[in-house]
């Protein structure tokens, strides 16, 4: 369809853009400022805009591999059809969509002058022009994004305290914070029916030890900004550097119904007090099929080779779970938190809204000031 | 509560819709009269069944594809009832009401509890972002409604069977002049749709701007009713390639609305969003 419009655009016959070409004659340039080009580059920008949409941009080789294959996948990279939006012919598109808007806006601009200084009410042309220039504004914008813009990420630990961020490249590179951020507390806050409500990292600022903000909340869609850097919450884990499974342990033969309270962090290791048996804490999962949170346990003991279990909370519960001469209950696990972070810096943002609102003002001031000239104001009523 | 009234407007589109068919087959004032009655009252119960559905679920509700298809049929209607004030069309009607028709009875048949918000869609710019995108997708309706009159009437004309039928559709000229003022209104709103969605998205993802499929698509959607308009303006395209224009136009529309959502993915999904 696409395709059968962009032909009837060029075997359409404007006269008054012939008759001005044939005036101009062949004037350097003129390729550029014509409408001619202008349409036939936005039905192919928007032509080539949904390439992107049907294959996945950026992800990663393997998922390529599992989608494509391998010889498919390296001519879709070979094409740049994996980052189509950066790749040099669609910017390359839109490099001539802008050399063609800003040749006809510099075309226009002595017909306006004269228009605007003789106050003929030029202004839906001016309308027109202020909308012109502020999609140059907002293309700018992006331009400098591009250029002196990054985004990063970072992960921080309950109680700890970050001074440097990973950036989105495929190296990650480290990059050093000129300030500290200590991560107070994370916490999910969740609705009556248990779905999640909110995200909250409490974050403090700091220049070396002094504290610039203090414990201020950071939430999804209420971003903050510190220096030059924007601050966005991301995601989040439990941490399994400091998470710790708490355990109650009972010796089957005998010994007191009292359980003994083991706590150990995971990949540790621990004697069971009072035996020759030993217990480690390999893993964490929060939700095993329908049976809900569970540890990965390891028992070693004496005269027999090491055996691995799950010991679920919910089926351990008060009762226990038995294992070689033991009785176990998984208690609870002491979660730490670890929130993960978005670091962005964006010198364009400014000029991208600023462009946007006059965009809008420019079209507001078109549309509506356009129409009378164009028709008999006495048919309404 | 809320699904009471969307019943009524249900039955109240359904009659609507038959009474502007007989109109338009038949052309009995009485039945013009009664789809616009119809479809005013529908519309009145509409606006309560939103009403209702915001005050229920304690936001605006147009999160999940029940409400964002009920919301869509009812910014199409509200339009189509300015119109109707304004141009005193009726017979537009019979190609408009079964669009909304369709629509809710679609909505009708999809899950309509309501769920609690995500983190991630918990901001005031939620109504705003889509109040204006439906808005400028409900005018681009119109123009698609405009452009396939204006096609079945040329085609009447040209074939010159100018029998009742043709006589009761609009005349060429008015046809492409709605074409032209949904285009002067639908598309500063679906530019004004795309930047609340852009800071939007600077504040909820911290990019304004990140090629996901919904995003590309209304883009394209832009680009496509952007070249209408500088062929309109500039080399004054009109009539029957501008109403062909218009439909391909509301194609693009509806493939960001929908295509996007049940046939891509991306963010606009929101479940990847927190893992």
């Amino acid at each position: 369809m696409i395709w059968k419009l962009s032909i009837n655009i060029y075997s359409y016959k404007d006269l008054r853009v012939k008759k001005e070409e044939k005036k101009r004659g062949k004037e350097r340039g003129s390729f550029f400022y014509s409408l001619k080009l202008t349409i036939p580059l936005l039905i192919l920008l928007a032509a080539l805009s949904v390439i992107g949409t049907l294959i996945p941009q950026n992800a990663s080789e393997h998922q390529y591999l599992q989608l494509y294959g391998k010889e498919t996948y390296s001519l879709l990279k070979g094409l740049g059809l994996l980052n189509m939006y950066h790749s040099w012919w669609f910017v390359g598109v839109l490099v001539l969509l802008t050399i063609n808007l800003i040749a006809c806006s510099l075309k226009r601009l002595p017909a306006l002058w004269r228009q605007v200084r003789e106050a003929k009410g030029g202004y839906a042309r001016l309308g027109t022009y202020l909308t012109h220039l502020s999609v140059l504004l907002i293309l700018s914008g992006g331009l400098i994004g591009a250029v002196w813009g990054f985004k990063g990420y970072v992960e921080i630990e309950e109680g700890e305290t970050a001074d440097r961020i990973f950036l989105n490249n495929p190296q990650r590179a480290r990059m050093p914070l000129e300030f500290k951020v200590r991560c107070d507390a994370f916490r999910v806050d969740f609705y009556p029916d248990g779905s999640p409500r909110e995200y909250v990292s409490t974050l403090t600022f700091m220049e070396g030890e002094e504290v610039v903000l203090d414990h201020v909340p950071l939430r999804v869609n209420h971003p903050i900004t510190y220096r030059d850097l924007t601050f966005y919450q991301a995601s989040y884990g439990i941490s399994d550097r400091s998470s710790r499974a708490i355990l109650g342990v009972t010796k089957k033969a005998g010994g007191g119904k009292n359980p003994i309270t083991v706590k150990l962090g995971k990949g540790e290791i621990k004697p069971i007090p009072g035996t020759q048996a030993q217990i480690g804490f390999m893993k964490y999962q929060a939700k095993i099929h329908d049976l809900g949170e569970a540890v990965l346990l390891v028992l070693f003991a004496p005269r027999s080779s090491p055996e691995s279990f799950w010991l679920f909370k919910r089926l351990s519960g008060v009762e226990g779970w038995q294992m070689g001469d033991f009785t176990f209950i998984f208690k609870d696990l002491e979660k730490r938190y670890y929130t993960g972070i978005q670091v962005t810096h964006d010198p364009g943002v400014s000029v991208v809204w600023v462009g946007c609102s006059l965009l809008v003002i420019g079209m507001v001031i078109t549309f509506t000031l356009r129409r009378p000239q164009k028709r008999q104001p006495s048919q309404e009523t | 509560m809320n699904i009471l009234f969307f019943k009524i407007t249900l039955a109240l589109y359904l009659g609507g819709t038959i009474a502007y068919l007989i109109y338009l087959l038949s052309s009995q004032e009485r039945a013009a009269w009664a789809g616009r009655l119809l479809l005013g009252l529908g519309f009145v119960s509409h606006c309560l069944t939103l009403v209702m559905r915001y005050i229920e679920a304690g936001h605006t509700p147009v999160v999940n594809l029940h409400e964002s298809l009920s919301f869509f049929a009812w910014a199409i209607v509200g339009f189509f009832l300015l119109l109707r004030y304004r141009y005193r069309m009726d017979v537009l009607g019979a190609f408009i009401s079964p669009l909304a028709l369709l629509l809710v009875i679609w909505a009708a048949t999809l899950p309509k509890e309501i769920l609690p918000l995500p983190p991630s869609l918990r901001s005031y710019w939620l109504p705003i972002h889509v109040t204006f995108a439906f808005l400028g997708d409900a005018i681009f309706a119109l123009a698609f409604c405009a452009g396939v009159t204006y096609l079945i009437q040329e085609r009447l004309v040209k074939s010159k069977r100018i029998g009742p039928l043709s006589q009761r559709l609009p005349s060429l000229e008015v046809l492409d002049e709605i074409n032209y003022r949904s285009l002067t209104i639908g598309f500063p709103l679906l530019t004004v749709g795309i930047i609340t969605g852009a800071i939007w998205a600077e504040y909820a993802w911290g990019s304004y701007w990140s090629w996901d499929p919904k995003e590309t698509w209304s883009l394209i959607t832009w680009l496509l009713y952007a070249a209408l308009l500088h062929q309109r303006l500039t080399v004054g395209w009109r009539g029957k390639k501008a109403a062909i224009m218009a439909i391909v136009g509301f194609g693009a529309v509806l493939f960001t609305f929908l295509g996007v959502n049940l046939l891509l993915e991306g963010l606009h999904s929101y479940d990847g969003w927190f893992r």
